[in-house]
């Protein structure tokens, strides 16, 4: 295979990311130029690369988000392409228009998408123009009891009642039925003229309990746009995604309306390449949330179930060749999971473990893929995010993933830091995880703080001591052994 | 590096270790351990090991948001002691054994650097028992 258009791509990323689309182009047979930091060195993209440059120093504004310093080290290496990866610069309208002003093909799509939906308003203008639901809420000027009254009926309960001129859940009310909604916007006006001077209201229908299921959508080079179905990321926390799957646990007909919703949008702003349609899910009802013009950390689930390669296919549609798929033959087979591997404390409420890697097992075996961003030697640093790799499983059906998700995770072994092994486990087991029941709101309602340290047994005590008696030498040994710490 | 089979009480375990510095690091049945053999000398009197681990200490390197408590305070296991800020993110560090509050090592505002001592804890006899 040979990209007439595309020889040497610039990868303006680093970790598993940054290793997933070395090896990428070196499947398509395109040279890969790792564009690293200074901090960046010891890390298997940098020995997986055919060439590296330094763009910077650690910190992200002057390497990953200083974007002179990304096309200048594209430049001087002689890249036509650059590859932004996910985060970092890979959602801004300027760089992608700095690259082509550089004569550099952007692998995502043009700078006019990227601005299009990285601006809440127009990206609101644009689904209104398409089939696919909004929040459904009420910001007109009719602020009478009455008028107020009738379209909190229409938005359908609950309603979030806001305060147009408030903040920070002042001046914010909940109305759980119609019973309470009058109290509610009297309360909610009342509060806005004391502290607000001003009793203008929004309303907006409140999810309180949704899932988060996310529709990878992909624009093809002749303008055909095709979905490969869904995920599903309800089990986050601080708006960071934990574990991703695919497909999402929502009915079928849901399933199809969704899509259909995803591609409307992305057909209606002429997408190109890989995509992703976020949408709240509560009720049996799918509401827009954002779109994110770019590949996503979860990505791999959506490319396990469907048997595709989304990473080549950017490349290779931003160098005009055209994918080979056919939307009509495309079916999900089976269920993939995946686990961000983070190094953090999971005792001390998710503190990141900072450090150099020990020995590090990644234990092979059917359905198993592992993103691997660092390995042994490699040092994690409070430069950048803590993740050290993602684990991905795939099976015939959802309960069989989760039980091979368990054991992989189970087999996994990483030395020298702590990870957040132990509480995926927790959650993989947990009840409303396992029944696939789980919205947003899960880790928030389950696990609030630090997971609890657990005593050692009696059988894990003596395997210690007799572990500490083959290693430590014997003098050393006393019955006053310090305590072991489970990580 | 290979792993070991240990026949422990009969049952067999296959585990990993390896010695990184002062720790030995350990995994079997799923489960990751780690040992902090420097800690083996200092344990030797008991008073002095009371204080251990008892006490807060900067997890990684970061900024004091907040203090939640003084000096001579009784503390439960769990209390809030104090709000640290890394990477862009909150973090609480809690009592992990009842006691009173010794000391204050730092004030808010202060950078700190991994394993810094930020709070030192006595321990109230009754949870050392």
């Amino acid at each position: 295979m040979s990209l007439s258009r595309i020889e040497k791509v610039g990868i303006a990323n680093r970790g598993e990311v940054a290793v997933r689309i070395i090896r990428a182009c070196k499947e398509l047979g395109v040279t890969s130029v790792l564009l690293h930091s200074e901090a960046d060195e010891q890390s298997v993209a940098y020995r997986q690369a055919d060439e590296v440059v330094c763009i910077g120093g650690a910190p992200i504004t002057n390497s990953y988000m200083n974007m002179q310093a990304v096309i200048d080290g594209a430049l001087a290496s002689g890249c036509d392409a650059i590859h932004p990866g996910f985060g970092f610069l890979s959602e801004n309208a300027e760089f992608a228009q700095k690259c082509i002003d550089n004569r550099i093909i952007f692998i995502g799509p043009s700078p006019e998408s990227i601005a299009l939906f990285g601006d809440k308003i127009s990206a609101k203008k644009l689904v209104e123009t398409t089939e696919c639901p909004v929040i459904p809420g009420y910001k007109g000027d009719d602020q009478s009891t009455e008028r107020l009254l009738t379209e909190m009926k229409a938005i359908g309960f609950p309603v979030m009642v806001k305060v147009a001129g408030g903040g920070g859940g002042r001046g914010l009310k909940v109305a759980y039925s119609e019973d309470e909604a009058a109290a509610a916007i009297e309360s909610a006006k009342r509060e806005g003229i004391n502290a607000f001077g001003s009793d203008k209201l929004f309303l907006e229908k409140y999810l309180n309990n949704a899932k988060h299921i996310e529709v990878q959508i992909f624009g093809d080079c002749t303008g055909k746009v095709f979905h490969l179905y869904e995920r599903e990321c309800s089990v986050q926390r601080r708006h960071q995604k934990v574990i991703e799957e695919s497909l999402g646990q929502i009915s079928a007909s849901l399933r199809e309306e969704i899509h259909k919703s995803a591609v409307s949008v992305a057909e209606k702003a002429k997408y190109l390449g890989a995509g992703t349609v976020e949408f709240l899910v509560q009720d049996g009802k799918h509401y827009f949330l954002e779109m994110n013009t770019r590949l996503q950390v979860e990505h791999p689930v959506s490319e396990m179930i469907m048997g595709v390669d989304l990473v080549k296919a950017q490349i290779m549609v931003a160098a005009d060749n055209s994918v080979i798929w056919n939307q009509a033959d495309m079916t999900p087979h089976g269920h993939a999971i995946e686990c961000r591997i983070y190094a953090e404390d999971p005792y001390l409420g998710g503190v990141p473990s900072i450090g150099r890697l020990g020995f590090c097992h990644w234990p092979h075996g059917p359905g198993r893929r592992y993103e691997v961003g660092f390995d042994e030697g490699d040092t994690i640093t409070t430069n950048y995010d803590s993740m050290i790799a993602k684990i991905i499983v795939h099976d015939e059906t959802r309960a069989r993933a989760i039980k091979k998700m368990q054991e992989t995770l189970k087999e996994t072994v990483i030395f020298g830091l702590k990870t957040n092994i132990p509480f995926l486990l927790k959650i993989l087991e947990h009840e409303e995880f396992v029944t696939g029941q789980m919205t947003t709101q899960f880790l928030n309602k389950h696990f609030p703080g630090a997971l609890e340290p657990t005593e050692n047994n009696e059988l894990e005590t003596a395997i210690l001591t007799a572990v500490s008696k083959q290693t430590v030498k014997s003098e050393e040994i006393t019955d006053d052994m310090n305590p072991w710490f489970e990580v | 590096m290979k792993n070991l089979i240990l026949n422990v009480d009969g049952q067999r375990v296959t585990v990993w270790s390896q010695t990184l510095g002062d720790e030995l690091w350990v995994h079997f049945s799923g489960k990751t351990f780690v040992h902090d053999m420097s800690q083996k000398n200092k344990r030797k009197s008991r008073s002095k090991m009371d204080g251990g681990d008892k006490n807060i200490v900067a997890p990684m390197p970061g900024k004091i948001l907040a203090i939640k408590t003084n000096v001579g305070d009784s503390i439960s296991k769990g209390d809030l002691v104090l709000v640290m800020e890394a990477m862009k993110m909150e973090y609480s560090l809690k009592a992990t054994q009842d006691g009173v509050i010794k000391s204050i090592d730092c004030e808010v505002g202060d950078q700190v650097g991994v394993k810094q001592l930020l709070v030192e804890i006595e321990v109230s006899e009754a949870s050392d028992a």
